[in-house]
């Protein structure tokens, strides 16, 4: 049976016709982890998909056996890659781990059910990209994914300069597909499909921390593994995230410009995130609106502001650099404007549903404790927004950073600052009523830590309703 | 044409009559005794002894709370102004950015002269901006130090240009923003330039005809002492450079100046050792510039911790024995005080949270913290690349017998990276940037015992105030802040007793004067120069 499979296979490959992926920076073979468990799957075939690769050595372990050990940073330092095939309820043991993994720069492919791994882990998702959630907790309203066996469609290859899918054609494919689940605006989508049994979205490279990062929704029996496009797919998938495979336009997953805004000591005039501090904003959209924005910023870069602190880089950094670094800063900014394809009437609804509209007025533009929304989404981006609503509380803008006071007379009272000096303190409290107080006039003022904004994890706003209310604040902001 | 004579005339006769134009020469030895003419503000720290402290009275803690703006002087730009002006006779001599010099009437601030210079609008421009702190007075002439590297001198009458000297290459790296040192025939600049790949320098230019009359390198060269303290030609571009005014020891005839950071700035691998004389203070024969001592408070520097501070001349009692002493509250995070004739350490004490070092040995050294937030490629440190002080000029009071300066309270992430050096080109060696959600960073004016260095107040600014300080006979300390406040402080307590808003951050350092009786403060905010008396 194996030997058959096997023929099968090579004649297959042989006469797909798919150029072989350019794995030639290294003559290494390529050590990957590959993690199962949580979800049943033939054996077998699947991990013969992975011996038939070249240059590949695979170590196979199982969620509950070896794989939290084979986690840790220190064990995954060995591997090149991790390959994720399972679905797993619960990932508290390694997550941490995996986080770490992350920041170390460690590439991860995520195969089929493994986007259903960790429902309950709002970072799981965005660590791969995407989420889904099969099943439904009893007497929950969250948004369930959907899935359906045996269902043939043609696979479409959105992207075709991505390094994944470069050379390949469209495939037909006859496999279990999902719909109903999230993937992130940032995700760089490269596989798509039109059959409506489906979400559109089937495959992605994405970056996460400092890693790159790709999910495949294809793969569900050998049917599949056997597919040679898909063995293409997951082959290159692979050698891509291990930074193996040529990078070309559209899925560039490292940004060196990000590096060199810190290397080449932008932020400590402009800010750790270049919205601005002493220097102005860098991700403005005012600036990204002009039509030579990216000249202009590469010039200014290059001969710096005469009179002002801002020196010349020319000969500081390659020309290539002050490129990368205009493109990684234009890039920032334009993301904050991509369109977010939700339901805006339904975004209306989630606005004032979840209770936006008691900070934020009535449509969103008129702010008073909170900012105003319809501005922000446009000016700060949509990750941004998405961010603040999931976990505020970190990098408070210091006009809406909490404040308490006591008064001489001994109230207490919590607000938003607006403004501050050494002997002044501007506070907007939790009715809209804006106190212009003396220090001396109080007994104490307390900066707090926490955000007066409320964390809206997903059980109070799934992530189809945060994408709606996003979608309608960029689109009352139009 | 016959008009404009007479007016000229009348003009004339007008200033005759009042009788105050600087027509007057200030000589070396008036400047020597600053203290004897309160009424002006002779040179950058108002004495040789770095105290920018004041006679002046009129202005007291029981009438300062009466204090009210007199004028304002804007030339139409804005910006950081660092100027400390100067007042000499009712006239004061300030330059604003790009070297600009105004000769203002003290009472009014109305312009009597300009100076501008063509040149320095084609110099390189630096990362502190178009700055410049001050001047010099000697002879009938102003001295100013510019952003180009020429140290020029002025007619005090008319702003006319007697002589310039180039002093170095500005498109190398090279610049000026410090007022220049007037000491006997001489005036005495120190380089700027720590973050491009510079050998910094001390100079001293003879005041009538601006020749070189000797020349310090802050790095010695090879064959000389100190040399071997660098790895390779990595002397050549190791910075050290000296960008705030030194002080001046009549007595012991040694001039005392700070030197700066070794270049690249936070990545220190490939300038193995000591690197001196960075981040040292130096003492220097004035006649010939030879280095009587040194002493480093920061060896092999990877923090940007600049010896720059004004270090301030004190003679007191140590352990039952009058000792001449030199005091600094460093970039490093630590109270020093040296004994002035040799250099030798007798105290050192944190005034900020310093995680950098756990402390100071009895040799002076520092020994270094093992914290492994400071160790790879991302250096978590204390206080952070700007110090627990920086420039912005002290104050020593007689009157209270306290040390007070300008507090930073604020911790960093440093980057470093290896870099090649080319000519003129920043040469920091990595970047930095603030700890994500960390503590918000502040400032505060900290009054210290100078013998023990313990804190006797201290008066928290809401954030990191770049204002020097002064202190007066009144009883008082004034200072700013960086969201443009100007306050009078209790010397004795920290309380404040008045305040005012200059609309605009304050990086600069206040003095006082008077004219005909009548008390002025003076400071520079971004949006000019502001003058205050009592009604």
């Amino acid at each position: 049976m194996l030997t058959h499979r096997l023929i099968a296979i090579t004649t297959v490959l042989l006469g797909s016709g798919v150029a072989p992926a350019q794995t030639a920076v290294s003559p290494d073979p390529l050590k990957i982890l590959l993690i199962t468990g949580g979800h049943p799957f033939e054996e077998d075939a699947f991990t013969e998909m992975f011996r038939s690769i070249k240059n590949v050595s695979f170590t196979h372990v199982r969620l509950g056996g070896d794989a939290e050990r084979k986690l840790k940073p220190e064990e995954a330092k060995t591997y090149d890659a991790l390959v994720f095939y399972d679905m797993n309820q619960r990932c508290e043991a390694y997550l941490n781990d995996l986080l770490a993994l992350m920041e170390q720069g460690k590439g991860a492919v995520f195969l089929h059910h493994a986007i259903g791994s960790c429902p309950d882990n709002a970072e799981y998702g965005y660590l791969v990209g995407g989420r889904a959630r099969f099943g439904k907790p009893p007497g929950s309203a969250i948004t369930t994914a959907k899935f359906k066996a045996n269902t043939s469609y043609r696979a479409h290859i959105e992207d075709r300069n991505s390094a994944i899918t470069m050379g390949m054609s469209d495939f037909d494919v006859t496999d279990e597909v999902y719909s109903n689940y999230f993937v992130n605006t940032d995700a760089h989508v490269f596989l798509t499909s039109d059959n409506p049994l489906s979400a559109r979205q089937l495959a992605w490279t994405w970056q996460y921390k400092k890693s790159p990062i790709v999910y495949i929704q294809l793969g569900h029996d050998h049917v599949t593994y056997e597919n040679p496009s898909y063995r293409s797919l997951v082959e290159r998938a692979i050698f891509w995230v291990s930074g193996r495979l040529a990078n070309t336009a559209g899925t560039a997953v490292t940004m060196p410009g990000e590096k060199l805004y810190g290397s080449l000591g932008c932020a400590p005039c402009h800010g750790n995130d270049a919205r601005g501090a002493r220097g102005p904003d860098l991700k403005s959209p005012v600036l990204w609106s002009r039509g030579d924005a990216k000249q202009h910023v590469v010039d200014v870069i290059k001969n710096g502001v005469r009179g002002t602190e801002m020196p010349p880089y020319a000969n500081v950094a390659a020309d290539w650099e002050i490129r990368e670094l205009a493109t990684f800063l234009g890039r920032s900014a334009l993301a904050s404007r991509k369109a977010i394809s939700a339901d805006v009437r339904r975004g209306r609804e989630v606005y004032h549903s979840v209770g936006c509209a008691e900070c934020h007025g009535p449509t969103g533009r008129e702010g008073s404790l909170g900012p105003e929304l319809t501005s922000l989404v446009t000016s700060k981006g949509v990750d941004y927004l998405k961010r603040k609503i999931r976990q505020p509380g970190s990098d408070t803008p210091f006009n809406y950073a909490t404040v308490s006071v006591v008064t001489k007379d001994g109230r207490h009272l919590t607000g938003v600052r607006r403004n501050e000096d050494t002997f002044s303190l501007q506070m907007v409290d939790r009715s809209g009523r804006l106190h212009l107080f003396l220090k001396d006039e109080l007994r104490n003022v307390i900066h707090e830590r926490k955000s007066m904004m409320p964390a809206y994890d997903e059980s109070r706003l799934p992530p189809d309703a945060l994408l709606d209310l996003l979608a309608y604040l960029q689109n009352a902001s139009d | 044409m016959i008009m404009r004579s007479l007016s000229y005339l009348i003009c004339a006769f007008l200033i005759a009559a009042e009788g105050t134009l600087a027509l007057r020469e200030v000589t070396y030895e008036e400047i020597a005794t600053a203290a004897k003419e309160p009424q002006n503000w002779l040179t950058y720290s108002g004495d040789y002894r770095g105290w920018r402290y004041s006679a002046l009275d009129r202005v007291n803690k029981r009438n300062v709370k009466q204090l009210g703006l007199r004028w304002v002087f804007n030339n139409g730009q804005t910006g950081k102004l660092e100027a400390t002006p100067l007042v000499i006779d009712s006239i004061m001599y300030v330059p604003l950015l790009n070297n600009e010099v105004y000769a203002l009437d003290g009472r009014t601030g109305r312009e009597i002269w300009a100076y501008r210079r063509p040149s320095v609008l084609r110099s390189p421009s630096h990362i502190n901006g178009p700055i410049s702190r001050g001047v010099a007075a000697l002879g009938g002439r102003i001295y100013l130090a510019t952003l180009d590297a020429y140290v020029v001198a002025l007619d005090a009458r008319t702003g006319a240009l007697i002589w310039e000297t180039k002093a170095a290459e500005p498109s190398q790296g090279y610049y000026f923003t410090l007022a220049p040192l007037a000491v006997k025939d001489k005036i005495v600049v120190g380089v700027s330039g720590g973050e491009y790949g510079i050998r910094g320098f001390i100079d001293a230019y003879d005041a009538a005809t601006g020749k070189l009359a000797w020349r310090f390198y802050t790095i010695p060269g090879p064959g000389e002492p100190g040399n071997e303290t660098w790895k390779g030609d990595t002397w050549k571009t190791g910075g050290g450079p000296a960008w705030v005014t030194g002080t001046y020891d009549q007595g012991l005839n040694l001039i005392y100046w700070g030197v700066g950071n070794p270049g690249p700035d936070y990545y220190g691998k490939d300038r193995e050792g000591d690197n001196l004389y960075t981040n040292s203070v130096v003492a220097l024969d004035t006649d010939t510039g030879k280095l009587r001592w040194h002493f480093q408070f920061t060896p092999h520097d990877v923090d940007d911790y600049d010896a720059t501070i004004v270090p301030v001349l004190l003679d007191a009692d140590v352990d039952g024995q009058r000792r001449k002493l030199l005091i600094e509250a460093n970039r490093n995070g630590f109270y020093y005080v040296l004994d002035r004739e040799n250099g030798t350490f007798l105290l050192a004490k944190p005034f900020v949270r310093v995680t950098w070092a756990k402390g100071i040995g009895p040799d002076g050294r520092p020994i270094l913290s093992d914290d492994p937030q400071l160790t790879g490629s991302s250096r978590q440190v204390c206080p952070g690349l700007f110090g627990g002080a920086n420039w912005p000029s002290p104050s020593y009071s007689p009157l209270t017998g306290l040390f007070y300066f300008t507090l930073r309270d604020e911790c960093l992430i440093h980057l470093p990276k290896a870099m090649p050096y080319r000519v003129g080109d920043l040469f920091w060696g990595g970047g930095s940037k603030s700890i994500p959600d960390g503590p918000r960073p502040s400032g505060a004016v900290m009054a210290l015992n100078p013998l023990t260095g313990n804190k006797k107040w201290e008066f928290r600014h809401f954030s990191v105030s770049w204002a020097g300080v002064l202190t007066t006979a009144g009883g008082l300390v004034f200072s700013g802040d960086a969201e443009g406040y100007c306050m009078a402080l209790n010397a004795l307590t920290g309380q404040v007793l008045w305040r005012t808003s200059l609309g605009g951050p304050i990086t600069a350092a206040p003095i006082t004067y008077s004219v005909n009786g009548k008390q002025y403060v003076a400071i520079a905010s971004r949006s000019g120069v502001f003058a205050f008396a009592l009604p």
